[in-house]
C-alpha cells in the first residue's frame, strides 16, 4: 500500500524539503518494512494553530492559523508498506513519526456512456460561436451534406424545431429498404442530421441510409461495406458532376468497425483495417481528390470506458477509413473540452496520426435516444461536418482544397492534452472563432 | 474484386465477357463501381468461388474484405 508518512522537523528533512531532494532517513526505523521513495523529495506541512487556545486545530470551521516556520513544520514522505504491516504501522513507529497516511490514486473523471449530459443543443451551439458563423453568412446555405449513415427521419427534425432541405432525388437507399430518403425509421442517422445543423442549418442534406441494409440477419443499425462502397460511388458521380446548385459537398460518417474478427487480417492483401489498396479506402481517397469534405468519427473503443462492442483489446481501434489520411478523424470533447473516455485514442491505422481534431459530443440534444444524451464519436463527427459546411458556404472547395481546409484547421485548433499533436484530442478542438479569423485575414471573406 | 476496366466498357455485360462470369456469379445489385477514376479502377461483388477462381488473374485484384459496419453510438 502506498503511504505517506509525516515526520517532525529535523535538520536534514529540512533542508532536503528546502532543496527539493530525498531525505536521507532510515526507513525501517521509522516504520518496520517502509519503504521509502528515493524520489519523492519531503514536502513541508504547515502545522495548523487555532486562534482560541484548546480547541481542535483541524476543526477548519474556526479561525485558524498556519505554523511556516521550518521548525514548527511537519515533513511528508512517501513510501510502501506491505499490506499486512499497516494495521500494526501506527502502534510501532518511531517517536519522530507523528502520523501515516493513504496516499490514494487520483485520477479526472472523465464522461463514459450513461453519464449524464453535459450542456445542451445551445450550450454547444455557443461553443462554435454560430453567431458568429450566421453574421459572415456561414450557414450551409448552398452545401450538400451527405449523412452516410441508418437513415433521415425529416418529420422528427421538423417537430424538433428544424427544417432542413433534404435533396431526395441525388439521395441513395440499399436495394430492398421500403421507406424513403428522409422518410427512414427515427434513429441514428436522424441524431446525425440534427447534430450536423447546430453549424449549418441551411445546408442540403443528402440521405444515405447505408445502415439500413437488408443484406444481413441482424437488426436494423448494420450493414456491410459493400453498402458503403455503392453508396460512396454515388457520391463520386455526384461530386464529379456537381450540380451549380451546390459549392461543395461534405460527407459525413458516424461508423466503423467495432472488430477485427470481422475483416481478414493484417497482412492479408483483402484486409480492410490497415490496407490503403482496399477498395473502400480507395474510394474514399478519390472521393476527397475530386474535392468533397470525408469526415469520419474516430469511434467509441476509447481506453478509458470503451463501448462494450469494441472487440480491439490493446490494439489501435482507429481503423481503415476511420483513419485514412484523406479523411478528417475526430475524437469527441464534452461542453468543457474534457475528452470523453470513450473516444477512441491513436495512433490510427492506415495514418498515425489520428484523430485529427476534436469536437462536441454527450449533449442533450436531437432527443432521438432520450433520455440518453446525442453521445459517441457518433455526435462529434456530424458536429464537425456541420462546421465545414458552415465554412464551405463562403469559401467552397474550389477555393479552398479539403487538404487546405483540414490544415487551416489543424493550425486553429484550440490545443488540449499534450502541446501540439496528441493521440487524445489530435490537433485540439475545432475553434470556429480562430478558423474565421484566420480565413477573414487570408482575404477569404472578403464581400 | 478489383478490375481495371476502360471506361466506356464498364457495364456488368462487359466484366462478364472480360472475365468470363456467368449470371447469378456476379451480384447485379452491387453493379460495377467506379472507385478510382485516374487508375480506371473498378469493384465488383462476386461469391467466394468465384473470387478464387479469378484470384492469381494478373487483370484482378482481391479478395476483398467485406466487414460487418455499425454506427458508433449511443455507447453501450
Amino acid at each position: 500500500m502506498r503511504v505517506l508518512v509525516q515526520h517532525v522537523f529535523t535538520s536534514e528533512i529540512a533542508a532536503a524539503a528546502e532543496n527539493g531532494r530525498p531525505a536521507p532517513l532510515e526507513a525501517e526505523v521509522l516504520v518496520p518494512g517502509l519503504q521509502v521513495d528515493s524520489d519523492y523529495a519531503p514536502v513541508l506541512v504547515p502545522s495548523p494553530k487555532p486562534v482560541e487556545p484548546g480547541t481542535n486545530p483541524y476543526a477548519y470551521g474556526q479561525q485558524i492559523t498556519f505554523q511556516t516556520d521550518p521548525e514548527q513544520a511537519t515533513y511528508l514522505v512517501r513510501g510502501e508498506l506491505a499490506d499486512h504491516l499497516t494495521p500494526s504501522a501506527h502502534v510501532k513507529r518511531h517517536p519522530d513519526v507523528v502520523g501515516i497516511f493513504s496516499d490514494p490514486v487520483i485520477e479526472s473523471t472523465l464522461t463514459c456512456g450513461g453519464d449524464p449530459a453535459v450542456g445542451t443543443a445551445a450550450d454547444i451551439a455557443q461553443r462554435l460561436a454560430v453567431d458568429q458563423l450566421a453574421a459572415e453568412g456561414m450557414d450551409g446555405t448552398g452545401v450538400a451534406l451527405a449523412v452516410v449513415d441508418t437513415g433521415v427521419n425529416l418529420a422528427y427534425l421538423e417537430r424538433m424545431g428544424r427544417h432542413p432541405a433534404l435533396d431526395a432525388q441525388r439521395s441513395w437507399k440499399p436495394r430492398g429498404v421500403a421507406t424513403q430518403p428522409g422518410e427512414h425509421p427515427n434513429n441514428h442517422g436522424t441524431m446525425c442530421a440534427f447534430d450536423a445543423g447546430l453549424a449549418s442549418p441551411a445546408a442540403t442534406l443528402l440521405d444515405y441510409a447505408v445502415l439500413l441494409s437488408q443484406n444481413h440477419t441482424t437488426p436494423v443499425m448494420q450493414g456491410l461495406l459493400s453498402d458503403a462502397i455503392v453508396a460512396y460511388g454515388r457520391l463520386l458521380q455526384l461530386q464529379r458532376a456537381l450540380p451549380a446548385s451546390y459549392k461543395s459537398l461534405v460527407v459525413t460518417n458516424s461508423w466503423g468497425m467495432f472488430s477485427p474478427q470481422w475483416d481478414f487480417p493484417p497482412g492479408n492483401p483483402g484486409n480492410y483495417s490497415d490496407n490503403p489498396a482496399h477498395p473502400f479506402n480507395v474510394i474514399v481517397a478519390s472521393l476527397v481528390a475530386a474535392g468533397a469534405d470525408v469526415l469520419f468519427a474516430a469511434g467509441n473503443c476509447g481506453p478509458e470506458c470503451p463501448d462494450r462492442r469494441c472487440g480491439f483489446g490493446t490494439t489501435r481501434s482507429i481503423c481503415g477509413a476511420n483513419s485514412h489520411p484523406s479523411v478528417l478523424c475526430i475524437g469527441g470533447v464534452d461542453a468543457h473540452d474534457a475528452r470523453v473516455g470513450y473516444s477512441s485514442v491513436g495512433p490510427g491505422r492506415l495514418s498515425a496520426y489520428k484523430p485529427d481534431v476534436s469536437s462536441y459530443t454527450h449533449f442533450t440534444g436531437s432527443g432521438v435516444f432520450s433520455p440518453e444524451p446525442d453521445s459517441g464519436t457518433s455526435a462529434a463527427c456530424p458536429v464537425a461536418a456541420g462546421v465545414l459546411a458552415a465554412v464551405r458556404t463562403r469559401c467552397p472547395a474550389s477555393r479552398i482544397s479539403p487538404v487546405q481546409l483540414k490544415s487551416i484547421l489543424f493550425k486553429t485548433a484550440r490545443d488540449l492534452g499534450a502541446v501540439g499533436f496528441d493521440y487524445e484530442y489530435g490537433w485540439g478542438v475545432i475553434d470556429v472563432p480562430s478558423v474565421v479569423n484566420q480565413l477573414s485575414a487570408a482575404g477569404e471573406l472578403a464581400a | 474484386m478489383t478490375v481495371k476496366l476502360d471506361p466506356g466498357h464498364a457495364s456488368i455485360e462487359d466484366v462478364m465477357r472480360k472475365l468470363n462470369l456467368s449470371d447469378g456469379q456476379i451480384d447485379r445489385d452491387f453493379g460495377v463501381v467506379n472507385i478510382d477514376p485516374r487508375r480506371q479502377l473498378y469493384t465488383i461483388m462476386v461469391d467466394a468461388g468465384t473470387a478464387e477462381r479469378l484470384s492469381g488473374r494478373p487483370d484482378v485484384d482481391g479478395p476483398h474484405a467485406n466487414p460487418k459496419i455499425a454506427p458508433f453510438g449511443p455507447v453501450r
